[in-house]
């Protein structure tokens, strides 16, 4: 992994941990959303792997916050015990154990209790296409950010529709386009 | 009569839609459809076996079986990993070069400036990058929160691959085809409205420009 990458991700799991300790929902989706500014840089799948992570864990602190019981206890607190392992992994530039705790801990969430397992699993696929549609709103292709998700272009078309995209401004008025369809299609 | 090269993003917008048939029409008048074999893949091979799309994708394998598409089986020509090797070495952040295009796409860029007369492709980026370069550099700026910096001479060698190359999306078709009451809706209400189902699917076009298209159509 470069330097920079890893600096960036040590930062946003450092925040992570704060984020879980304070049970703060809204900053660990915002630092799932700051997470892709580093996927769209560098094209680490660390990157993307953390945001998906980070956005789960969120969702999951959602449900905790209005569940009775304990259930999601263990859960949490085996989440939290990995963030603080990825901060020193990361500390110590041991990418691949790093790699390999970031895939644990997102098959530890698919994993959790049986009742529960098809809502994260649910919650992990909607993520990775509405990380996808960021991406996408980032400036990378959508063939780019399907491959680098896992992903269909058929899912991601349907949540890039459904977005309000950043407006550049086109240089082919619509005049000149319908003139240039009409000499090519009539 | 026009050779137009397809990307997966307008096939994907007009099938969700019920709208396959646009190409079937401009087929019938003796246009040619060419799909390059990774998005034969993307909109048929792989679909197929999904619960969630399978039916589009025998719609759109049923189109090619009647010739409305062609897939070119054609390898990826050195000119296609030029021209995605240059531009993805053309914007840079913090002095790394962000790789906006995938190499798939490119083929689907260059394969069209080969055969085609026009490529047709309804998602943004890949439009930006032919058309607007520049505002996909203000766009990485306005996002990554950060000064984008321009290879200029890497940039002018991969437009220098793609000159003067046409765009079309799906909108475009289906507007002409509105035009020439070649659909069964006709009303300019009815024009918008698929213009907006478009978008919703996908397709890049913004609100005011489909104001436009049906006041100027």
């Amino acid at each position: 992994m470069k330097d920079n990458v890893r600096k960036e991700i040590l930062n946003l799991f450092k925040e992570a941990k704060e984020a879980i300790e304070t049970r703060n929902i809204k900053r660990l989706e915002n630092l799932s959303d700051h997470t892709l500014h580093c996927t769209t840089i560098y094209d680490e799948k660390e990157s993307i792997m953390s945001a998906i992570l980070f956005y789960s864990l969120s969702k999951i602190l959602e449900k905790e916050k209005f569940s009775e019981g304990e259930i999601f206890s263990d859960l949490i607190n085996g989440m939290y015990k990995n963030i603080k392992t990825a901060i020193k992994l990361l500390k110590n530039k041991r990418d691949k154990a790093f790699t390999n705790l970031l895939n644990e801990s997102i098959n530890l969430i698919k994993k959790f209790d049986k009742s529960f397992s098809d809502y994260v699993q649910a919650v992990i696929e909607f993520g990775k296409v509405q990380k996808g549609a960021k991406i996408y709103e980032h400036g990378l292709s959508l063939t780019s950010v399907a491959k680098l998700l896992g992903i269909s272009k058929w899912e991601l078309m349907q949540k890039v529709g459904e977005r309000k995209g950043y407006k550049i401004k086109e240089r082919i008025s619509p005049e000149e386009r319908l003139k240039l369809a009409k000499r090519l299609l009539g | 009569m026009s050779v137009f090269v397809v990307d997966s993003s307008t096939i994907i917008s007009l099938t969700l839609n019920c709208l396959l048939d646009t190409f079937t029409k401009f087929h019938e008048r003796g246009h040619r459809f060419i799909i390059p074999e990774w998005v034969y893949d993307e909109v048929v091979n792989r679909p197929i076996k999904s619960e969630r799309f399978g039916f589009e994708a025998y719609r759109i394998k049923q189109k090619v079986d009647e010739g409305v598409f062609e897939v070119y089986h054609g390898k990826i020509s050195d000119e296609a990993k030029n021209f995605a090797k240059y531009i993805n070495h053309s914007f840079m952040a913090d002095n790394h070069p962000i790789k906006i295009i995938h190499p798939a796409d490119s083929e689907g860029i260059i394969l069209a400036r080969k055969i085609g007369d026009a490529l047709i492709v309804d998602e943004r980026n890949m439009r930006m990058v032919l058309e607007n370069p520049i505002g996909i550099k203000k766009l990485l700026q306005h996002k990554l929160h950060r000064e984008i910096s321009v290879n200029e001479k890497n940039l002018e060698n991969a437009l220098s691959y793609v000159k003067d190359l046409p765009v079309l999306r799906s909108v475009d078709l289906v507007s002409i085809l509105w035009k020439e009451k070649m659909m069964k809706l006709d009303g300019k209400d009815e024009l918008e409205s698929i213009l907006f189902a478009l978008k919703f699917s996908g397709c890049a076009i913004s609100f005011n420009e489909i104001r436009n298209y049906s006041r100027l159509i």
